[in-house]
């Protein structure tokens, strides 16, 4: 198993640096001169060479990449051209709302989806599957943006109920700590902070949640099928055991396999998704920078973002693999 | 002359009585209802993309009339006006064919180029497969939505762009199916035939092995135009795809999406749900493809 684990774990090192190639060469598909792309048409020529320097455009490619790869390495993705901060800096102190967000939005996505999946598998063919399934497909068709501006209209405006933008009301006073909001506040005490913050990741949350538990509830359905049609479920049946105790006990731990390697793939999904929640949520973690960045053509935030997703992205796709393993004997090392 | 009558006949009438795979197919799609509304969706859809620009001219530059401004809708105005004063059922109309347009011709792209690196990853030796796949992966390792947003981003806004980024982000995944497909029929006895009969390698790939990688292939292409309406919205939205004035579902969206605070709730709703109908009758019709053209496949 250890050994398997290594060498799977070894098999992410190429890719890796191929998604370092990619988005090293990103600078380079800026049409015209990327430093006075980022500078603007008024920059003066002294500035745009220095520019052209510090960047180190002025180097052979191959030079330039070697370059970036030694800076990446020690966590160095370069300097904001319009904020003059160094983008791991601003990456990491913005990454905690993300994270925030995106787990909220995976909770909401395994609590109820998974409950549906098996649902619409146990009674199968019943108007709860029929309605499930089209939810199903009507969730994996939904632009989230869409659905954030509706979610914020209507509980936010409409009805009242709920916050529509950032994580806190500015009357509520807050110490940043680990800057996961609900976290800190859980760990003050202070429930007042908690209420609050939860109020305003609850739609975020939800427009994030929807597409992932479209898909979840979709596998659970699927998966569960398969197992239920087991010999095994008909002998636990036939036994004469209450059909609850062969769903939750028998049927159910199997029929979650295949689903963590949906959550998994999910993940990436969701960072990307959080590019356009965030923006609609005034949500300061990373997808509203990105989307700022791009406004300001701020590009060396696009490419250290891009490349810290697609880390992630790989790495947990290969946690996912190596729990899948742990989690299924039957899978050969080899 | 006599006795080939003879042999003829049978076959002619077992013809006669079984169904062509393609139309049998077809039959299984339409005894769903799931796949036919999904069809009827997308017929919907397309009529009004190749009907619109016929029916009626309409010029994005032109048109506004301050006048008019967020007028909610009316039998006038059936979907209302946005902040220019411009009718949005027309504008939404209009805008099917720059969105629909968009999905169709990204996924086309996408779908010829994937599929034949597939292909030749598949049947090619294994240097040039482990490259292909390498690149493949390389693609894959980043969620495509942001890969897309990140490519536009560079390269700069506009339809041209994002189209030019919404196919590559679709490449590996047809790459991929072609190319499992290939593995798994290369090895199968008539393949193998063909090539005992002198089949150069292209013929072999063209004529035995592509239409039989066919149908993954088709359910692929409509759920990839879903995806590819949904991700030319979403680039739309943030202001990297279509630039106003022009009709376009998401950058109609971004336009109009911060009036939900005063609650003219229609500038913002009708573009949204033309996008989610449009989506989701390729993901219907998708879902109901793979049920009739490939039984293994069923979902149930």
């Amino acid at each position: 198993m250890t050994q398997y684990a290594i060498r799977r774990a070894l098999t992410i090192v190429p890719v890796l640096l191929g998604v370092s190639i990619l988005v090293f060469s990103f600078v380079h598909m800026i049409p015209g001169d990327p430093a006075l792309a980022m500078l603007g048409e008024r920059a003066t020529p002294e500035k745009v060479a220095e520019v052209r320097q510090r960047l180190g455009l002025d180097r052979p490619i191959y030079q330039q990449y070697i370059i970036y790869l030694g800076k990446v390495v020690q966590g160095d993705f370069g300097i904001s051209i319009v904020r003059g901060d160094p983008v791991a800096k601003d990456l990491l102190r913005r990454f905690p709302a993300t994270v925030e967000l995106a787990t909220s939005a995976i909770l909401l996505a395994l609590l109820f989806g998974i409950p549906i999946g098996i649902v619409s598998a146990v009674w199968r063919n019943s108007w709860m599957d029929s309605a499930s399934r089209v939810w199903a497909l009507v969730g994996v068709s939904m632009p989230i943006f869409w659905l954030g501006v509706m979610l914020a209209w209507f509980f936010g405006v409409q009805l009242g109920w709920l916050p529509t933008g950032f994580r806190l009301d500015s009357a509520t006073e807050y110490r940043p700590w680990t800057n996961f909001v609900v976290l800190d506040a859980l760990l003050n005490g202070s429930w007042g902070v908690v209420r609050d913050a939860l109020r305003h990741l609850l739609l975020p949350a939800i427009a994030l949640a929807t597409i992932p538990l479209a898909v979840i509830a979709r596998m659970t359905r699927a998966s569960m099928l398969e197992v239920l049609s087991r010999e095994y479920i008909r002998t636990a049946e036939a036994k004469g055991l209450p059909q609850v105790s062969v769903i939750l006990r028998h049927a159910l731990g199997n029929a979650l396999l295949p689903v963590m390697t949906v959550v998994g793939l999910q993940v990436g999904r969701l960072l990307a998704g959080a590019i356009l929640t965030e923006t609609i949520f005034s949500w300061p973690g990373i997808g509203l920078w990105v989307y700022e960045a791009i406004g300001s053509r701020d590009y060396a935030i696009v490419q250290g973002a891009s490349l810290f997703i697609a880390v992630i992205f790989v790495t947990v796709n290969l946690v996912t693999d190596l729990l899948y393993a742990v989690a299924d004997p039957r899978i050969k090392y080899d | 002359m006599a006795t080939s009558a003879t042999i003829v006949e049978p076959i002619a009438l077992a013809a006669a009585k079984s169904q062509s795979p393609a139309a049998a197919a077809w039959r299984r799609l339409l005894s769903s209802p799931v796949a036919r509304a999904g069809l009827g969706i997308v017929c919907l859809f397309v009529l009004i993309a190749v009907g619109a620009p016929i029916a009626h001219h309409y010029d994005a530059a032109t048109d506004s009339n301050l006048v008019l401004r967020l007028k909610p809708p009316s039998g006038e105005h059936p979907f209302g006006t946005d902040s220019l004063g411009r009718d949005i059922l027309v504008r939404v109309l209009h805008g099917t064919r720059v969105s629909l347009g968009l999905g169709v011709t990204a996924v086309a792209i996408a779908s010829v180029l994937g599929s034949l690196v597939g292909l030749v990853s598949g049947y090619a030796g294994r240097r040039v497969d482990l490259f292909i796949s390498f690149c493949l992966d390389i693609l894959l390792a980043f969620p495509s939505t942001l890969l897309a947003i990140a490519i536009v981003a560079m390269i700069g806004p506009g339809l041209r762009n994002s189209l030019l980024a919404i196919s590559l982000v679709s490449i590996p995944i047809y790459g991929r199916i072609a190319r499992g497909a290939v593995l798994e029929l290369r090895e199968l006895e008539y393949v193998n035939a063909a090539r005992a009969l002198g089949g150069r390698a292209r013929r072999v790939l063209m004529r035995h092995i592509f239409p039989n990688a066919l149908p993954p292939l088709i359910v692929q292409t409509t759920l990839a135009i879903a995806f590819a309406i949904l991700e030319a919205a979403a680039l739309g939205f943030l202001g990297l795809g279509a630039q106003p004035p022009t009709p376009e579902w998401g950058a109609m969206l971004a336009d109009s999406y911060k009036y939900f605070t005063s609650g003219a709730w229609w500038v913002f709703f009708f573009p949204g749900a033309a996008i989610m109908l449009s989506v989701l009758g390729f993901n219907l019709l998708g879902d109901g493809l793979r049920d009739a053209l490939d039984p293994r496949l069923r979902t149930d």
